[in-house]
């Protein structure tokens, strides 16, 4: 990974990646659930915040150029604390992955495989995990950098040809339920900028590290404007979104879709751009994990990691009894996981870094 | 030696995943599976239970019949407690599943329209097969006769006569293009009122 450098295009992609795929599952739903028709102001609200945090991240990168949170945490808290803090950004980002995975599954399955077991459908979706992580780094960004602008053409696409089925009205209340459950509780859908915590591994990988500020900013507004699309086609639409289709509303949104009486039926079409999505997505949070391996370990071929870490995301992905418990977990407990460990935890460690240089500098 | 271990790696996941599959593909195979055009939901005579009529198509001797000739097209029915009920019985009826994907029409009696349709409007949306654009239709007569009673004079085929028969409304003011989509919408909205296509038959 250390001789595969990320340009600053395919770096934005790939922080969208990871919320795109978080769309198409049930983000846009617990949304609108929490914050009803007040959704579009919060997020306008929570994306000035995730902006602002993005900058911070940047502030407080920059005494430590070229260096990610895991080196950071070494120099904070010694070897036994960086291994802590690896171990825990590995867990998180296999987690949130492999219970994506299997939301994303069990939605395929209801879809096209009703006699298939659901052990197959992931498994598809890990050997092309595995295929692409043994290939280099830049074969993954390169087709991530093909099929993401698709996906967010599809996106536009969705919205304008399901415009004559708007209902602007549905946009009040404005403040859904009030201004403390739009500004204070609404607070935690933060947690749909996923892609703030691959900020935290991205300047020793980048082309041009100088360029991670244009890096952080320019992701977080595009995942910004991406997210508002997706919520305004469905807030737009539906008065519901809570109570029907539970495989993904904005599939349940592409249902819609109708170009004349030839084309028709066009989920098939947004289906697979999703699925390429989604490899991508896994074959990213795979790159990630290994290259934490590699560092809390030192281990020196990392290619035999491919198949613990896909078998990894497979078991784990197997947990969950049924789709109601993995959409409990997607839907609540990731929420709190990216609060507590992306944002507390990282900017904790970025913070207290800073304070510890700077009283060094003093000294 | 490492390169036949690899083949033969390849090509048992080839197979594992052929047969993993193939169920699926079987299952959703156009032979295994018997179309509904519409569905016609009424009262039926034993208490608290419903009559579900399927309208299905006749896949096999459409195609072997070519587009000049009438699509031939049966009508069953079932009394059960709900709608999935229904449709689970009528699958184990038929040597066929049942695909509600090409179901345009679902026609409700009056009757019971009046004592409410919400949880078969949820059972309907919820069902991936059902397409948010199916017309919707509150019968005067009972949902089964206006099924029975639905021979286009100038369509030969049935499932395009579903298709284009709200077309009407684009250009007339008397039938509106009432979906299920939209009626859901409105059962779930607190300002709207859900509209549906009011059917009549000459008894």
């Amino acid at each position: 990974m250390s001789k595969s450098k990320i340009g600053t295009v395919e770096a934005i992609m790939l922080i969208l990646t990871i919320v795109v795929t978080h769309t198409i599952l049930s983000l846009p739903r617990d949304l609108l659930t929490a914050t009803k028709s007040a959704t579009i102001l919060n997020l306008i609200y929570v994306s000035i915040i995730a902006v602002l945090i993005a900058y911070l991240i940047f502030k407080l990168f920059k005494r430590f150029p070229g260096l990610d949170i895991i080196d950071i945490a070494k120099s904070v808290g010694g070897s036994t604390f960086q291994k802590i803090i690896g171990i825990i950004f590995i867990a998180y980002f296999l987690f949130s992955s492999s219970i994506l995975l299997r939301n994303f599954c069990e939605g395929l399955k209801t879809i096209y495989f009703p006699m298939t077991d659901i052990t197959f459908i992931i498994l598809v979706f890990i050997i092309a995990l595995c295929i692409a992580n043994r290939l280099s780094f830049n074969a993954t960004l390169k087709t991530n950098l093909l099929i993401l602008p698709l996906v967010l053409f599809s996106m536009v696409f969705l919205f304008f040809s399901n415009m004559n089925k708007f209902v602007p009205e549905r946009i009040f209340p404005i403040l859904g339920d009030g201004v403390f459950n739009t500004f204070v509780l609404g607070l935690t859908n933060i947690a749909s900028f996923g892609g703030i915590a691959y900020l935290y591994f991205l300047p020793p990988l980048l082309k041009n590290p100088e360029k991670f500020k244009k890096v952080a900013i320019i992701s977080i507004i595009l995942t910004a404007i991406y997210l508002i699309l997706c919520v305004s086609t469905l807030l737009f639409m539906f008065s519901f979104v809570i109570d029907a289709n539970e495989i993904s509303p904005l599939y349940n949104a592409t249902r819609y879709v109708e170009l004349g009486t030839f084309f028709q039926r066009l989920e098939s079409a947004f289906l697979l751009l999703w699925i390429l999505a989604f490899a991508c997505y896994l074959s990213i949070v795979c790159k990630f994990s290994m290259n934490i391996f590699e560092k809390i370990t030192n281990i020196e071929n990392k290619k035999a990691l491919v198949d613990v870490f896909g078998l990894l995301i497979l078991a784990i992905a197997l947990l969950p009894k049924n789709l109601a418990v993995s959409q409990y977990f997607e839907s609540s407990v990731y929420k709190y996981l990216f609060i507590g460990l992306v944002l507390a935890l990282g900017l904790g460690i970025l913070i207290v870094a800073n304070i510890a240089e700077r009283r060094k500098k003093v000294l | 030696m490492n390169k036949i271990v690899k083949i033969l790696f390849i090509l048992t996941l080839i197979i594992i995943f052929t047969l993993a599959f193939s169920k699926s593909y079987l299952s959703l195979s156009i032979d295994n599976l018997a179309y509904v055009l519409a569905i016609g939901i009424d009262k039926s005579d034993i208490p608290g239970k419903l009559k579900v009529t399927f309208h299905f198509s006749n896949t096999s001797s459409s195609s072997e019949s070519g587009s000049s000739q009438k699509t031939s097209a049966f009508v069953n029915s079932v009394d059960a407690s709900s709608l999935s009920a229904a449709i689970n019985l009528m699958n184990s009826y038929t040597g066929k599943q049942l695909n509600l994907s090409h179901c345009k029409v679902i026609v409700f009696s009056e009757e019971l329209a009046y004592e409410g349709i919400s949880d078969e409007i949820y059972t309907l949306i919820n069902d991936t097969q059902i397409r948010p654009s199916s017309n919707i239709i509150v019968s005067k007569t009972n949902a089964k006769y206006y099924i029975e009673k639905t021979k286009p004079e100038l369509e030969s085929l049935l499932p395009k006569y579903y298709e284009i028969f709200t077309n009407s409304s684009g250009y007339t003011g008397f039938m509106p293009n009432a979906t299920i989509g939209d009626f859901f919408n409105a059962l779930n909205c607190d300002t709207c009122t859900p509209i549906a296509i009011l059917g009549r038959r000459r008894i």
